[in-house]
């Protein structure tokens, strides 16, 4: 009977191990050059991320995020998309660790690869998703201008210091600014390499501090100096862009931030602020929307003493 | 001789794996539990079209909710940052009520803006991570406060 157990133990262990699913070779290397853009999720789900829609129906903040990050790919992008969905650590029988994160590598509309991976985050940033992402990545040599490298993440507001309990199953591992600069950092092949734009779709992080925080890893920053429902920015945005249309990376992060500024304005009663900054320049442009409820917020953190602020903010007003 | 059953092996492994699961979600689950039932108060509020019905539901629910909060600290001994933290989320929840009955330099919310004003409690509430900071203990005695209070 004992030995029943260990074989049931075993075939699942190797279940486990064996839940990669691929293309054909021919599939996965064919089709065009370089897409227009390299998209890179990474989607916290390790944490309370339930809220309801304006229906009562409940949703996963995570999930949803997933599948509209997989919709974006299916409706043909001109990018090649990089999905890390970062789900809690569990363990069959306490014992065997699963791989309950997901990685999903899209390119030409197509699922090129999906694979499980173990959910051990750690201080030093995503260093198996980065892994992940470097072993996949379409040679760009010789292919035409590359892709312009666009990250973003979804999940609760990254604390500036500390973290602990950010990762619901692993509240003893911190996360915090300084782990995500580290994290695209790895991305960005060790500072060779920097992201056009980076988008936080998390709660309080749009300050000044994070734009010079992240000054090494990205040109242009958006995020939400307030809390930001967790319907999250819209990245629906990307499914139709094309590389002649925004032939300047600042021309397609101000498009993104006015769509996702017009989808949050229509969804919620909270107040919604977005902002988009030049990590070079400190330029900033502000996209604020106050409520009729709560109490009345300013339109930018104390002490954030900005020069071109746009005009368009309060344009719902 | 010590004898091993099959029963007795998935037995012990359900308790055992289901333990360590239950640690790593209680705190979501009872954060989840206060998520499902102001979204509860925000239907109820929707089905009634009598305006003086939803700000009844509304104001009953708010001091559910303050109530169950402040209750906590009686069943068990807090930390510094769980006081803060709940101090902080009862003085939320009290502001609300404030508005809603124009109370406190609050202009009163008006009839025909009831339902929206629920929904921006639900989202104001939903959309903030209190869960970092608040212990399993305290969230699960909040939870179970509640749900005893509502019931």
């Amino acid at each position: 009977m004992v030995r029943f157990a260990l074989i049931v133990a075993a075939a699942l262990l190797l279940a486990n191990c064996l839940g990669t699913r691929s293309l054909p070779q021919e599939a996965a290397g064919g089709g065009p050059g370089p897409a227009d853009y390299n998209l890179i999720y990474v989607i916290h789900g390790d944490g309370g991320y339930l809220y309801h829609d304006g229906n009562g129906d409940a949703v996963q903040a995570d999930r949803k995020t997933l599948q509209e990050a997989i919709a974006v790919e299916r409706a043909g992008a001109h990018a090649e998309v990089f999905i890390f969905h970062q789900r809690p650590r569990s363990h069959f029988l306490q014992l065997f660790p699963l791989r309950e994160s997901r990685f999903y590598h899209f390119r030409a509309g197509e699922l090129v690869e999906e694979v499980p991976y173990f959910s051990r985050r750690s201080d030093a940033g995503f260093l198996q998703e980065a892994g992940l992402y470097h072993r996949r990545r379409k040679a760009e040599a010789g292919h035409g201008p590359p892709p312009q490298r666009i990250f973003l993440y979804f999940g609760h507001e990254i604390p500036a210091h500390d973290g602990f309990g950010y990762h619901g199953s692993m509240p003893d591992v911190p996360f915090n600014m300084k782990i995500l600069a580290q994290g695209m950092e790895a991305f960005n092949n060790n500072g060779k390499d920097r992201f056009d734009l980076t988008v936080l779709s998390s709660c309080s992080n749009g300050s000044r501090e994070t734009a010079s925080l992240l000054y090494t890893q990205t040109d242009l920053l958006i995020a939400s100096p307030e809390e930001l429902h967790l319907s999250y920015m819209d990245s629906g945005f990307f499914k139709a862009i094309r590389a002649e249309d925004f032939p300047v990376i600042r021309q397609l992060a101000l498009a993104f931030a006015q769509h996702a500024f017009h989808i949050l304005d229509q969804a919620v009663h909270t107040p919604v602020s977005i902002t988009l900054y030049d990590t070079l320049t400190m330029e900033v442009h502000q996209w604020y929307r106050g409520s009729r409820f709560g109490k009345p917020s300013t339109d930018l953190p104390a002490g954030d003493d900005v020069n071109g602020v746009d005009q368009a903010r309060d344009v719902s007003q | 001789m010590f004898r091993i059953s099959v029963p007795g092996i998935i037995y012990f492994f359900l308790v055992f794996s289901g333990s360590a699961l239950a640690q790593a979600d209680q705190t979501i689950q009872a954060e989840n539990e206060i998520k499902k039932y102001i979204n509860h108060i925000v239907h109820q509020v929707k089905l009634t079209g009598d305006p003086a019905e939803k700000r009844l539901i509304l104001d009953e629910s708010l001091v559910t909710l303050q109530e169950a909060l402040t209750r906590v600290h009686t069943f068990a001994a807090l930390t510094g940052a769980d006081q803060r933290n709940i101090n902080s989320l009862v003085t939320d929840i009290r502001e609300k009520q404030d508005e809603l009955h124009g109370a406190n330099g609050y202009s009163r919310v008006g009839d025909s803006e009831l339902n929206d004003f629920s929904e921006f409690i639900q989202q104001d509430l939903e959309q903030a991570n209190r869960t970092i900071t608040i212990s399993v203990t305290t969230a699960l005695l909040a939870a179970l406060i509640l749900v005893l209070i509502a019931s």
